[in-house]
C-alpha cells in the first residue's frame, strides 16, 4: 500500500514586529521565524504554528478563522489584511507581519479596534434614529427584499480596521472617520426606519474629518476583505452631502 | 454645534476649478501643438484665438483677459488643494512611510499630484505672468525667441511634464471621487479609467514635447521643420 508523502513546501521566513506595551522594558523589534509551507496554509495557521513551536507568548487575535469576525486584521507585507483569509501561497517567501497602525496596541499583532470603532460609532451615531418609541409587541414594518439586500450589503462590514490602516488620510489625520464610518452612514441613510435627513447626516460627516476629508486614495476599497463597495458609497455620500450645502 | 456648509463648498470648488483647468489645458496644449503643422498653422491658431477672424487683426488684450481669469482659477485651485497637503513633518513622514509600505497605485498617484502641483505653484506662475503681460509676443517667431533666447525651454519642459501628469491624474481622481462613469462594474471601469490616464498622458506628453522641440528648432534655425522661414525672430 502506498503512503502519500507531502512534497516539501517553500521555506518561509515570517518576520513579526513584536512589542509588549505593558512591559516597560519592551522595545519594538522584528522576530524572525522559519516555517515550511504546505498547501492551504493561511497566515493564521502559520501564526499558530509559530506560537506552538517557537513563541508561546506571541499575541495575535482570532475568533472565527473564516473572515467573519474581523479580529485577525494585521499589516501583511505593508498592506492590511486578515490573517485567516490570506494564503501564504499568495505571498513571497519572506513575509512581514505588523500590527494595524492607529489602533491601541495590546501586544505584538493584537490591537484594540473596539475602542476606535466605539468612538467612531458614538461620534457618527451609527444606530437607527426613530422619532417614536417602537412598539416591541407589534410586527416590524415590512421592507422590500431589494432594499433589505442593499442594506445588508453594507452591513457586511466586520469592523476589522483594515480600511483605516490602509487610508493615507486617516494615517495623517487621526480624527478622520474613514471608510468604515462613511459606509455606516451610507447604511443608515438607506434604512427607512432611520428618520434622519441628509441635513442631519451632514452634521456628523459634513466636515474635513468626515466625507470632505476623504482624498479618494481608495486604499480602503482595495484592501477591504469583505469587498464592500466603498468607492461607490463614499462618492455617493459625498454627492449627497454636497447637495445639502 | 452645527457643521458649517463651508467644507462642502470648498470641496466642490476644488473639484470644479481643477476640472476647468484640466479642460483648459487639454485645449491649450492642442493649440500649442499646431506648431507641429508648421509656423503658418500656429500663426493661424494664435491669431484666431486673439480674435483675428472676427476683428480682422489680433487683439492681444483677449489673451491677457483669458490668462487673468485662468490665473485666478489657478490660484484658487492651488489654495484649495493646499488644505490636503501634509501640514507638518509628522504628517509628511507618516504618509511617505505609509505609501512606501502599501505600494498602492492610487495612494502613490496622490503623492505624484502633490509634487506636480507644488512644482506648478512656481512654474505655471512664471508662465502665466509672462503671457499675461506680453501677449503681443505670441506667434511662431516670438514664442520661439522666448523659448530659446530667453531660456524658457527648461521651464516649459518641466511645466509640460508636471501639468500633463497633474491634469490626467487629476481627471481620473475626480471621476473616482464623485463616482462618475462607474457603470455597472465600478472596479473594471476604474481599471479602464486608469489605463486611459496613461494613454492620455503619453499622447499629450509626446505631442507637447514635440511642439516644444519644434519651437526650439525655429529658434535655432530660423525656420520651421518644413523649411518655411519664420520672419521676425529676435524682434
Amino acid at each position: 500500500m502506498k503512503t502519500e508523502t507531502r512534497a516539501p513546501g517553500r521555506a518561509l521566513t515570517i518576520k513579526v514586529l513584536r512589542h509588549n506595551p505593558a512591559d516597560p522594558d519592551s522595545q519594538p523589534q522584528w522576530a524572525s521565524f522559519e516555517l515550511e509551507e504546505y498547501e492551504g496554509m493561511t497566515l493564521f495557521i502559520a501564526l499558530n504554528e509559530i506560537r506552538d513551536r517557537f513563541a508561546p507568548d506571541l499575541q495575535y487575535d482570532f475568533v472565527c478563522r473564516a473572515g467573519i469576525c474581523g479580529s485577525c486584521g494585521m499589516v501583511v507585507n505593508g498592506r492590511p489584511g486578515l490573517a485567516c483569509r490570506t494564503l501564504t501561497s499568495t505571498l513571497p517567501a519572506e513575509i512581514t507581519l505588523a500590527p494595524l497602525p492607529l489602533f491601541k496596541l495590546i501586544g505584538d499583532l493584537s490591537v484594540d479596534t473596539g475602542e476606535w470603532m466605539r468612538g467612531m460609532s458614538e461620534r457618527l451615531e451609527t444606530w437607527v434614529h426613530e422619532q417614536t418609541t417602537p412598539d416591541i409587541h407589534a410586527l416590524e414594518e415590512r421592507m422590500e427584499p431589494e432594499l433589505a439586500e442593499e442594506i445588508y450589503e453594507l452591513d457586511r462590514c466586520i469592523e476589522c480596521g483594515c480600511c483605516i490602516a490602509a487610508c493615507g488620510t486617516a494615517r495623517m489625520r487621526e480624527d478622520f472617520v474613514g471608510a468604515v464610518g462613511l459606509n455606516k452612514i451610507a447604511r443608515f441613510r438607506l434604512d427607512p426606519r432611520d428618520q434622519r435627513t441628509d441635513a442631519d447626516f451632514y452634521q456628523v460627516i459634513g466636515d474635513d474629518n468626515g466625507v470632505f476629508g476623504c482624498m479618494s486614495l481608495l486604499g480602503c476599497h482595495d484592501v477591504c476583505p469583505k469587498d464592500l463597495p466603498l468607492q461607490t458609497q463614499i462618492a455617493f455620500i459625498r454627492r449627497k452631502m454636497v447637495t445639502v450645502s | 454645534m452645527k457643521n458649517s456648509l463651508l467644507p462642502a463648498r470648498l470641496d466642490l470648488a476644488q473639484s470644479i476649478t481643477g476640472l476647468v483647468l484640466a479642460v483648459f489645458m487639454a485645449f491649450h496644449l492642442i493649440f500649442d501643438s499646431s506648431i507641429l503643422l508648421g509656423a503658418g498653422a500656429f500663426d493661424f491658431v494664435s491669431g484666431a484665438l486673439e480674435g483675428k477672424l472676427i476683428f480682422g487683426e489680433k487683439i492681444p488684450l483677449i489673451t491677457t483677459a483669458v490668462v487673468l481669469v485662468v490665473f485666478a482659477i489657478f490660484i484658487a485651485h492651488a489654495g484649495l488643494a493646499m488644505r490636503k497637503f501634509p501640514q507638518n513633518a509628522r504628517q509628511y513622514r507618516t504618509f511617505r512611510t505609509h505609501m512606501k509600505e502599501m505600494r498602492h497605485g492610487d495612494t502613490s498617484l496622490w503623492w505624484l499630484q502633490i509634487w506636480t502641483g507644488f512644482a506648478m505653484f512656481f512654474l505655471a506662475s512664471v508662465h502665466l505672468y509672462i503671457i499675461m503681460t506680453q501677449p503681443q509676443t505670441i506667434g511662431p517667431a516670438g514664442s520661439a525667441y522666448r523659448i530659446v533666447f530667453e531660456w524658457k525651454w527648461p521651464l516649459y519642459l518641466l511645466l509640460t511634464v508636471a501639468v500633463v501628469l497633474h491634469a490626467a491624474v487629476g481627471l481620473y481622481r475626480l471621476a473616482v471621487k464623485w463616482g462618475w462613469f462607474e457603470g455597472k462594474d465600478p472596479n473594471r471601469r476604474r481599471k479602464t479609467l486608469k489605463k486611459a490616464v496613461w494613454i492620455v498622458t503619453a499622447v499629450y506628453l509626446t505631442m507637447s514635447l514635440a511642439a516644444l522641440g519644434a519651437f526650439v528648432h525655429i529658434g535655432l534655425t530660423g525656420q520651421d521643420h518644413f523649411g518655411t522661414v519664420v520672419e521676425g525672430l529676435g524682434s
